[in-house]
């Protein structure tokens, strides 16, 4: 591989380092052979800033603004990652939010409703004061947890963002955990091993020799990481790529399987039989690591304890959310008490049934864990598998040897496979791929989800739980579908009454938009909200406030992509009367409750930076071995990196218990670890779950159960057959969710057209086809769209693009067909982002028919997103002319 | 010296950052796109087109290829288009162009763009316009060959940044490629970053049998191998 990236051709000399200072980034070196042809241009009187572009993509991409007249006029990568291959990080979407920032759609005054219900510009005092009596009131009536909050990504901003939840954590308000709610949980994580999730850092995916992904879209959704999949492949590595639907990352892996919609846990069963029928499997790592060893009470399904059992004793010492179990010691030729304090190498059976006398003078019967799964496996022989998904035996034979025999060996499982109502399911399989393979701890290998990615990288408690806290949350499915008998989270007794919103548009991005809406509407529920864009959720608020956007404040962010701890900077000043939230949240605190001043000193509004330099202080000084060699005047001047534990420069998840033999499961920040240790208790990997309901549903071990079945279908029998295609809601390229919607550049890259896709065989069979303005549907909700032909999109298929504005749409929202399926094994346990009902997106069942007037006007100025003057919006672009 | 330019396709994610910085940082009006990323065989975005029974998404990103025989300098009749001797950037005099349109016809690549009457501002907050984009004009010698406030009704295209690369950096899209699927350099030099890149590597240019003497150069993609029974069973049914 030529070693050749773009900083090669503008030579930065190591003393250009010393020109970085005081937020002032680091200007581009001439290479002045090149300059003695056209005539120099003056160099610029500009001032390129530093700053970290951190939306809800999570990607933490490193920039540069230039500043005139004090506002933002171009965006550039600052490709100053130490790490060369991390530059130039930054896509198409930040690169151009320099348009927004001024847009016609900012947010620039404080909002409130008037007597009349009419929402008017307001001073920040009414506001604030309007706000605080209103939840003040809510408090009283109804008990704080009846105000529900809905806040970003905190790794995607730790001061003001955190504010947020600080401001929660006062008042004891219900979190709502937006992982959960936004599907990005992965539930295998903590059902297998017991974190909220884990992931190589993009560099790694260099490294592997061959990756597999199911259902990411890498080349859409992680552009700016998606280049270390290339790297891999100039590196002699290879990457299959599996989707029912072809896409650019098809394009660009060197193997598309078209596996049915839904089938990828399946696959992954098939792939384990094979690996492990012809021996191909890592047995010292399953004996080792994973639960694979311990003896099942056939009759029980339940795991046998050392204690029950004649002879041997538990491991003393044991904290109560750790279990001793049983194995037999093929070496002693006797049954084993296993210690959930370490992982030492053992001589534990993997395979065989036995006769276990327990204390109780009565004898169990039972298999080991693996005998069990190998009996469970004989029913996903690759010739069964082969029609759940629509791949030939032997191709599924073929893979599975590659997997077991190239290292390393990652898996990327993606939103496309996870949500599902039986994702985690799925995950399981592919988690157990990954064990039987051995790759887990290895660099480039194991198994990483990227969706969402919630993850808190330092310890966030010094400024995010204050003294006193009261911590409250409940998961957004409960609130829709009401409180389960087997819930495990605290549902507010009178039920929600208000939502405070951070950098969300719930109006927009829930699922059941609508019903939101009504709720709205119907005076059931109050919005309280920040942003710096008019959305939908600004314009329906009881007080909506103006906030800053990511060139106009201090605030520090991470990111699970890459190992880099970055600031934004206050690069310009907010528009209008928009302000820092730090400020906004300080202020509302002590209206509501003067008495919480101590936690919240007041400040002016012009000394919200020397209040976040205060946090970012304390956020660095406390928040434990990861973050704690940082300053924050290194920070100012550029990335800084996170410590990992392992040796060389890149972390390696679960070294520590591969190498160092440290129980399962790794932290789960905010999280102690004691909370997250009893969902893996013997910790070891655990792929046999015996909790009443996992057996109940024949869940204990990685199993297939196909798709709409337990949800849809039963739902309503009839639906199988009103709404028999699958909705698939992607992300777009041109947007971050809903963020950058109203970017003029973007919409002209999509002709200001939300669009529709479908196999034209599909389309064919409706009687539609290419540019037809139609509506998909089910009994929840339509959303309409201009249908695209796309031989790529699997027959039972309908793609919508996630993300537009119902103001583009018709007012119709792609939302209001998704329901919010509880699956009750996400019930067993409850905590917020880490074991929870979990938004399960794709398991929509719609149809597709042509919208009844036909095709409406195009919205070109909703929210006045548009360049104005005498050219038509969108005429520069044509459609599919002759098409 | 002669400046030239390297696409990848083997590298390109089709993700059209070029497109967007080449729009703000030479501050296209609206519908302006000198650079553009086309899937091959569609017009629209997202969608595979089948190319010898196989399901492909075929990237191609394209702008002006600064032809060493440019067809639209040759028919330009106020020799507005010229070809800098000493980069073989092929430009435009603003200050020249009459917005006959000859140049667009005579371009095989269909990259020139020409904003029909006085080029909208952007609207921005409370009716105000917003700016973006290199701030300042740039002349070459007496030609001016860029400027934020266009002209009324003249040509455009890529100029490779000249107003960058006058000052030895690289243009735009190459500095931004996330990918770094796009190499700059100067081809008369051995150790110049595309050369470099190019070293050993097969590339082809577009229109040859145009003779107009490209200096893009892409580099092929990689296949893809498929297992696909879906397409599979449409073939037979065929």
């Amino acid at each position: 591989m030529k070693d050749l990236t773009r900083r090669s051709f503008v030579k930065a000399s190591a003393g250009a380092a010393c020109a970085v200072g005081a937020g002032l980034a680091l200007s581009e070196l001439a290479q002045p052979e090149l300059a003695s042809a056209l005539t120099e241009a003056k160099p610029l009187d500009e001032e390129w800033i530093r700053t970290t572009c951190s939306p809800n993509c999570t990607g933490a991409c490193g920039m540069e603004a230039c500043v005139q007249d004090g506002k933002v006029r171009m965006i550039r990568q600052a490709a100053d990652y130490p790490y060369e291959h991390y530059n130039p990080r930054g896509c198409l979407k930040g690169l151009s939010i320099n348009t927004m920032l001024n847009g016609p759609d900012r947010l620039t005054r404080p909002l409130i409703r008037n007597e009349a219900g009419e929402q008017v510009e307001a001073d920040w005092d009414t506001a604030l004061d309007t706000a605080a009596k209103r939840l003040s009131s809510i408090m009283e009536e109804y008990g704080p947890e009846s105000i529900g909050v809905i806040y970003q990504v905190q790794g995607t901003g730790h001061i003001q963002k955190g504010a947020l939840v600080r401001i929660a954590n006062t008042f004891g308000w219900s979190v709502i955990g937006g992982y959960e709610l936004n599907g990005d949980l992965p539930m295998f994580w903590p059902e297998t091993f017991g974190c909220q999730s884990e992931e190589l850092e993009s560099y790694c995916w260099e490294d592997s020799k061959l990756t597999l992904i199911f259902g990411s879209n890498i080349m859409v959704t992680r552009m700016p990481d998606a280049h270390f999949l290339t790297y891999s492949q100039e590196n002699g590595g290879r990457v299959i790529y599996f989707d029912p639907n072809y896409s650019a990352s098809a394009e660009r892996a060197d193997e598309w399987v078209r596996i049915a919609p839904d089938s990828d846990g399946a696959f992954a069963l098939a792939m384990a039989k094979t690996i492990i029928d012809e021996d191909l499997f890592d047995a010292h790592f399953m004996q080792a690591y994973t639960d694979a060893p311990l003896l099942i009470n056939t009759d029980t399904g339940k795991r046998i304890l050392a204690d029950e059992v004649s002879g041997l004793e538990a491991t003393p010492g044991i904290p109560d959310y750790r279990t001793s179990f049983v194995a037999y010691d093929e070496a002693a030729g006797a049954f084993a008490a296993t210690t959930p304090l370490e992982l030492p190498d053992n001589s534990y059976a993997l395979m065989g049934a036995f006769e276990v006398p327990l204390k109780d003078g009565s004898t169990a019967n039972a298999k080991t864990g693996f005998q069990l799964l190998c009996e469970q496996l004989s029913q996903y022989t690759p010739e069964e598998v082969a029609s759940i998904c629509n791949v030939d035996a032997e191709d599924i034979r073929r893979i599975a040897r590659e997997a077991a025999q190239v290292k390393p060996m990652h898996i990327i499982f993606g939103g496309g496979t996870q949500q599902w109502y039986h994702g985690d399911l799925k995950g399981r399989a592919c988690a157990l791929v990954a064990c039987l393979t051995g790759n887990v701890g290895q660099l480039g290998g194991g198994i990483s989800t990227y969706v969402g990615q919630y993850k808190t990288r330092f310890n966030t408690g010094s400024w995010m739980v204050p003294e006193g806290a009261i911590k409250n949350s409940c998961p957004f499915h409960y609130w829709v579908n009401g409180p389960t008998p087997q819930m495990k989270a605290k549902y507010p007794k009178d039920g929600f009454k208000a939502i405070v919103v951070g950098w969300g548009n719930p109006l927009e991005q829930h699922n059941v938009a609508n019903w939101l809406r009504e709720q709205v509407d119907a005076g059931e529920i109050e919005i309280f909200c920040m942003d710096f864009q008019r959305t939908l959720t600004v314009a329906k608020a009881t007080v909506a406030l103006p906030a800053a956007s990511w060139y106009e404040k201090t605030e520090l962010t991470t990111t699970p992509l890459h190992p880099y701890v970055q600031l934004q900077q206050r690069i310009v000043d907010p528009p209008g009367d928009a302000r820092e939230e730090i400020w906004i949240l300080t202020e509302l605190a002590n209206r509501i409750d003067p008495a919480k001043e101590p936690l919240w000193p007041r400040f002016a509004p012009e000394d919200s930076e020397k209040r976040s330099d205060e946090v970012l202080a304390l956020l660095l000084e406390k928040g434990g071995s990861t973050i704690d060699h940082l300053t924050p005047e290194e920070l100012r001047q550029g990335p800084g990196k996170l410590a990992h534990a392992n040796p060389g420069e890149k972390r390696i998840p679960f070294w520590e218990q591969i190498n160092e033999r440290v129980p399962f499961p790794t932290v789960s920040r905010p999280n102690a670890l004691d909370v997250t240790s009893k969902f893996v208790r013997s910790g070891r990997i655990e792929f046999y779950r015996d909790e009443d309901i996992f057996l109940e549903l024949g869940e204990q071990l990685p199993c297939y159960k196909p798709p709409f079945e337990d949800t849809e279908w039963k739902d309503d029998p009839e639906a199988r057959e009103k709404y028999p295609l699958g909705y698939t809601t992607r992300n777009s390229a041109f947007r971050v969710h809903a963020t950058y919607v109203n970017n003029p550049f973007m919409l002209e890259l999509q002709d200001n057209t939300p669009k529709v896709w479908l196999n034209p065989e599909t389309a064919a069979e409706r009687g539609l086809k290419n540019g037809d303005w139609v509506e998909v549907y089910n009994s929840r909700g339509t959303v309409q769209g201009q249908l695209v032909e796309d031989p790529g999109v699997y027959p039972t298929q309908c793609i919508f693009d996630q993300g537009w504005w119902s103001a583009y749409d018709n007012q119709t929202s792609y939302n209001s067909l998704i329901w919010p399926w509880i699956n009750p094994t996400n019930e067993v346990y409850y905590l917020v982002s880490v074991w929870s009902p979990n938004m399960a997106w794709n398991e929509t069942a719609c149809n597709v028919r042509l919208c009844e007037g036909g095709a409406p006007q195009i919205v070109k100025d909703a929210g006045k997103s548009i360049l104005s003057g005498d050219i038509p919006a969108g005429s520069g672009v044509e459609y599919r002319e002759g098409a | 010296m002669r400046f030239a330019m390297a696409i990848d396709l083997d590298r390109c994610i089709g993700c059209r950052t070029c497109a967007v910085v080449c729009k703000d940082f030479n501050a296209q009006p609206q519908g302006i796109w000198w650079n553009r990323v086309f899937t091959s065989g569609t017009p629209e975005y997202d969608v595979a087109v089948k190319v010898d029974d196989q399901l492909r998404m075929e990237f191609v990103p394209i702008s002006c290829q600064h032809c060493s025989d440019a067809p639209c300098q040759t028919v330009c009749p106020t020799q507005a288009t010229y070809t800098d001797a000493d980069t073989g950037t092929v430009l435009i005099d603003y200050d020249r162009c009459i917005g006959c349109r000859m140049c667009a016809s005579a371009c095989p690549y269909g990259v020139r763009q020409y904003s029909w009457g006085k080029p909208a501002k952007m609207v921005g907050l409370d009716g105000a316009a917003q700016a973006y984009g290199y701030p300042e004009a740039y002349y070459d010698g007496d030609h001016l060959v860029y400027t934020p406030e266009r002209p009324e009704g003249v040509m455009e295209k890529c100029t490779f940044c000249a107003q960058y690369t006058s000052q030895g950096k690289e243009p735009a899209c190459c500095r931004a490629c996330p990918g770094n699927a796009r190499i700059f350099g100067d081809m008369d030099d051995a150790s110049s970053p595309i050369r470099q890149y190019l070293d050993g590597k097969e590339t082809f240019t577009l229109g040859d049998e145009y003779r107009t003497h490209p200096n893009v150069y892409y580099l092929a993609a990689h296949k893809v191998s498929q297992v696909d029974q879906v397409s599979a069973a449409d073939g037979k049914e065929a």
